[in-house]
């Protein structure tokens, strides 16, 4: 317990603090509806404190943080309760979410399967090159450029012309 | 649409208000849940451990000594007929099989 609580000081303040929107928008893309982009947040930062993780610079923060968000957010709909069951909460979320209006394109992106949502995400959001993003998601980068085209094809399709 | 539009769409995401404090509340929480129960995990993992290497190996181990000694006892020299054990059939096998 002691070592958990260790990271409770001002170091995660200011971990969360600079970190916390990148990983809930990340979450939010992936997810269903704002309380599980939540729950997934949540998850990442627990991740850190009972890790005790060591960031050697601000660039490794973030590539660490997006692989883990993203894997979290691929694992959480595995649950088989998760997938049977919507609890109360999200029951009462739902309309809620309806009412707030998200943006036309992020509703595409977030339609797009999981594999061109993270070339996407990581290409396009976090300017990753297709070789770091290969490494990120152990693909090769042949694989990672496919995606990518495909990806903006579809949203060519959906939403209108897309520059490269 | 540019890339631009990705960046733009994704940017305007914006947790709820309040929803920074509540989940930094619930971190706080649940990692130290997590720390709490981190003690029975280790337990649960020794005894899962045990059970899928040492207790196969025991059962292994009882089997090779069983199959030894039966091997043994049955490859023993044996005499047929009379002579070594005299006196009632009982003390000597029934008199079918004798060790030297």
């Amino acid at each position: 317990m002691s070592e958990a609580l260790q990271h409770t000081d001002e170091w995660f303040e200011e971990f969360y603090e600079r970190n916390y929107k990148l990983v809930y928008r990340l979450c939010f893309t992936y997810m269903k509806n704002r309380a599980e982009a939540e729950d997934c947040t949540e998850d990442v930062f627990v991740k850190v404190l009972t890790g005790n993780f060591v960031f050697n610079h601000e660039t490794h923060e973030k590539k660490w943080l997006t692989v883990t968000s993203i894997n979290l957010c691929k694992d959480r709909p595995k649950h088989w309760w998760k997938k049977q069951v919507t609890s109360i909460d999200e029951a009462n979320e739902i309309p809620e979410e309806n009412a707030a209006p998200i943006d036309e394109t992020l509703e595409v992106v977030k339609k797009l399967p999981t594999k061109y949502k993270d070339v996407i995400y990581l290409y396009y959001y976090m300017d990753y090159k297709t070789e770091e993003i290969a490494a990120m998601l152990n693909k090769p980068p042949s694989t990672v450029r496919n995606h990518l085209r495909e990806a903006r094809e579809l949203l060519r399709r959906q939403i209108g012309g897309f520059e490269q | 649409m540019s890339d631009n539009t990705i960046r733009k769409a994704i940017d305007s995401v914006e947790s709820e208000n309040g929803a920074k404090e509540r989940m930094y509340r619930n971190i706080i929480k649940k990692a130290r849940q997590a720390a709490l129960e981190e003690e029975p995990v280790e337990q649960k993992k020794k005894a899962a451990l045990f059970v899928r290497y040492a207790l196969p190996a025991a059962v292994c181990l009882c089997l090779l000594v069983i199959g030894v000694a039966r091997f043994a006892y049955e490859s023993t020299p044996v005499q047929a007929g009379r002579g070594i054990c005299s006196g009632r059939q009982s003390f000597c096998g029934g008199g079918k099989r004798r060790r030297l």
